[in-house]
Order: C-alpha cells, then structure tokens, then sequence
C-alpha cells in the first residue's frame, strides 16, 4: 500500500514538473520593428504579437529595442504594472502604466482589456517613468492609454501568450517642465516569461 | 535605273537556285528546357518579419521567407518549314513540371507563418513549404530565321503560345512539430489559392541551331519570362519567370538532301 502511494506521488509530481514547463520560443519574444513611414523613428501599429512600442517624446522618439525584453506585467498589490522598456536618445527608460483595481491571476486573464481605454488624468490608471533606479516626476495634464485589442497568440495550436496592442498620449510635467508623449503605439505578447505575479509584495 | 533592275534581278536569280538546295522536310523535335521562377511570394501567405535590426522601407513581411522555383518542360513537337524554309511551324505535346519551394530567412530556423483561423492569433512554425504541379499542354510555334539563311548555322527568333491542364499537383507544409503534421490538409484548405486547372501563355525566344548533313538539327534558345495568359494561382509563389534556356533535337522524317 505504502509502494502504491509513493509511485502514485511519483506520477503526480512528474505530472506536475511537465505541466510548469513553459515554451519558450526566443525568435517570438524578439522584439519586431518595421518602420512606420508615417511617424519616422516609430514602429507601425501593429496586433501581432511583435513584441515593440513607440512614442514620441518631446518628437524624439522613444522606442523598444532589439537587445533587450521591451515589456513586463507585473502584478503587485491591487495593481496592474504594464512595463515598456526602451531607449529615448541613446539613454535606457522605461514608462509604466499603472492599472489600479485590477489584479490577473495570469497571462491569460489579460484579455479582459480588450477595448479599455483609459483616462490618464484619472487615479485608474497612472503613469510613470524611470530611469534606471531613478523615478522622473510626471503629472499627467491629460491624454489617455487605449488597449485596442487584446487577443490570444497560438503556436502550433498552442496558447502561449496573450497580445496587447493599442495606443497613448499624453501631455505631462516632467521634473516640473512640459513635456509631451505623442503617437504611443504598443503591440506586447505577454507569456509566462514576462508576467509576474507578486501577490503580497 | 537599268543598273539597279539588272542588279535586283541578278539577286533574286541567285536566290532562287539557292532555295533549290533547301527542300521542305518535316522534322520530329525533342525539346527539353527550364526557367528559373523570379521566387516573389504570394501575399497571401503572411509571415513573421525579422528582428529589429534588419528593415527596408518597403518591407511586408515576406522577406523573412525564401523563394525558390524551377519551370522544366519537355516535349515531342513536328515542325514543318514555310515560305521556303525561312519560317517553322511546329506544334506537338509538351509537360511541364512548376516546383515551388518556400524556406527560411537564412539566418533563421523556421518560418513563422500567420494564419487566419479567427480565434485570435496563431502562428505555425514550418521548416519549409513546397509545391510540384504537372501540365500537359499543346504549343504553338513559329520561329523565322534572323541569320545565316544560307548556312548551316542560323540565328532565329520564336514565338509561341501554349495552353495546358493540370494533370498531377502536390503540396505539402512541412511542420518543425512533426505532431502538426496531421494538420497540414486544415492549414492549407484555410487558404483561398490553389492552382488552377488550365493555364496558357505567350513566349518566346532567340536560338541558334545546327543543321548537319543528314538533316538533323541541334538548337539552343534563350527562353523569354512567359507572359501567362491565364493565372496559374500557384500556391505559394507568383508566376514571375526569369529567362531559361531550352535545347532541341530535330529529326527529318523522310530522307535527307544533306546526306
């Protein structure tokens, strides 16, 4: 009897080491940039899952770059942390819409932003940016961050990440000097390598 | 004015007893040629782009995928010489063979190929995708001779038009899961293209031909890209044609003056 419960203890634990092994493919996290002829030194507005964002900062652009993994969710508290990370004239930043009140469970509960737009002059949804471990001072004067369309991406039939694309802009102070994001688009795959719950931190 | 009449005279007398030397004859010609496809890829096949990094303003996404295809045709074909052997009508029976081959960018793996299913967005990865398509068509052809009437060794200009069907195609996507492989029919049955069944098209081409003593004749052409009439609707590649080469053999059928 004892043999049966450890064989079947066994099986549940290889059960259980198969199921959390995530697929990751490297050429799908790879962060995708085809021009947009339109808005020079920004990427197209894209819903495929290319992994890139861009906004024009002060007209300078500021976009995701190749090297390095452009966005992160991280969910921490009662919030929602949607990360872009990117470079604005050389220097590395990264500019984080804060969504308050809502808390996914998982990649997969993502999809419930489908169509939000949201005000970003409101306590919803708040944005910041840093650089490095520095937080830059920005107080939105008014503009909004619009997911156009959130969807699920398949490989091989396979559910592997939910796809978030869509738009921002806005005008702020930035260290108590005007300054303006412009044209924001986004088109982010977010999977089990780049969504991070930390429940109580 | 005397002069000149004489002098056209004189012309047209020698080339009268030249004409003598070449008598009609019918000629049975193997044909064997091939033409390299210019590789442009269907649009509605939508892959993954390359990394940040490698961009053209006029980018679409189908550079991340390699086209390659290859025309071979060979046929049987009589010829009958006209207006005194200057032009050749030939026609006959002739099967073509399209390959088609899709592959990846070179410094990637697979091929990262979008595909409409409608519940959000899926994507397969593919080592490769390739099509062979088989034709049997009838052609028609008229060469005239540019150079060397009064040689053995003769420049000549072709035109010809072909109509065929389809008589055998064959598709296949080969997947980097082999446990995708039962989905191949589905994938491919979820895009609009397959080829069509009658095809026709206009060539041509300029040769050089060889005619021996005993009448044989050796040619080698230099194929113009075929201007399709009707769309082919390969599946995975466009009917752009480079310049081929074609080489023929031509048998006369009764005896030969040139012995």
């Amino acid at each position: 009897m004892k043999r049966i419960h450890t064989f079947l203890l066994a099986i549940v634990i290889l059960v259980a080491a198969t199921a959390c092994d995530t697929q990751f493919d490297y050429h799908l996290s790879r962060s995708i940039f085809v021009p947009d002829e339109d808005n020079p030194g920004l990427p197209i507005y894209s819903e495929k899952g290319y992994n890139s964002f861009g906004v024009y900062w002060s007209l300078k652009p500021f976009t995701s770059q190749s090297n390095e993994e452009p966005s992160q969710v991280v969910v921490r508290g009662d919030s929602c942390h949607i990360h872009f990370h990117g470079k604005a004239d050389y220097a590395p930043y990264t500019l984080t819409f804060s969504i308050h009140d809502f808390k996914p469970g998982s990649y997969s509960e993502l999809l419930t932003l489908n169509g939000k737009k949201y005000d970003l002059k409101k306590e919803q949804c708040v944005v910041t940016l840093t650089s490095g471990t520095d937080t830059l001072d920005v107080k939105v004067q008014e503009g909004e961050f619009y997911i156009q369309r959130a969807q699920n991406l398949y490989v091989d039939n396979v559910l592997t990440r939910v796809v978030l694309s869509g738009t921002f802009s806005f005008k702020a102070m930035l260290n108590n000097a005007p300054t303006s994001f412009l044209n924001g688009r986004f088109d982010m795959g977010y999977g089990d390598e780049n969504f991070f719950l930390l429940q109580g931190r | 004015m005397r002069h000149w009449l004489l002098l056209l005279l004189f012309l047209s007398a020698s080339i009268l007893s030249l004409e003598a030397q070449h008598p009609t004859a019918i000629r049975v010609t193997a044909e064997y040629g091939f033409m390299n496809l210019s590789g442009k890829l269907n649009e509605q096949w939508d892959f993954r782009h390359p990394p940040q990094g490698y961009y053209h303003h006029n980018f679409n996404g189908n550079e991340y995928a390699t086209g390659e295809g290859r025309i071979h045709y060979t046929g049987l074909k009589a010829e009958l010489p006209v207006l005194k052997n200057r032009v050749t009508l030939a026609s006959g029976l002739r099967y073509t063979n399209v390959n088609q081959q899709v592959l990846p960018f070179s410094n990637t793996s697979h091929l990262y190929l979008y595909y409409p299913a409608g519940r959000g967005i899926d994507i397969y990865r593919l080592d490769k995708m390739n099509e062979s398509i088989g034709y049997l068509s009838i052609p028609l052809e008229a060469d005239i001779i540019l150079l060397g009437y009064y040689s053995n060794w003769q420049v000549y200009l072709k035109g010809g038009i072909q109509a065929g069907v389809k008589i055998h195609e064959k598709s296949q996507l080969h997947f980097t899961s082999p446990s995708m492989q039962t989905h191949e029919g589905e994938v491919l049955a979820g895009y609009d293209k397959t080829p069509s069944t009658f095809f026709s098209n206009f060539y041509g081409s300029l040769g050089l031909r060889l005619t021996l003593n005993n009448g044989v004749r050796l040619a080698a052409e230099m194929v113009l890209p075929y201007l399709f009439l009707s769309k082919p609707n390969w599946s995975f590649l466009s009917p752009d044609t480079l310049p081929g080469v074609q080489f023929s053999v031509a048998m006369p059928l009764d005896s030969s003056p040139f012995k």
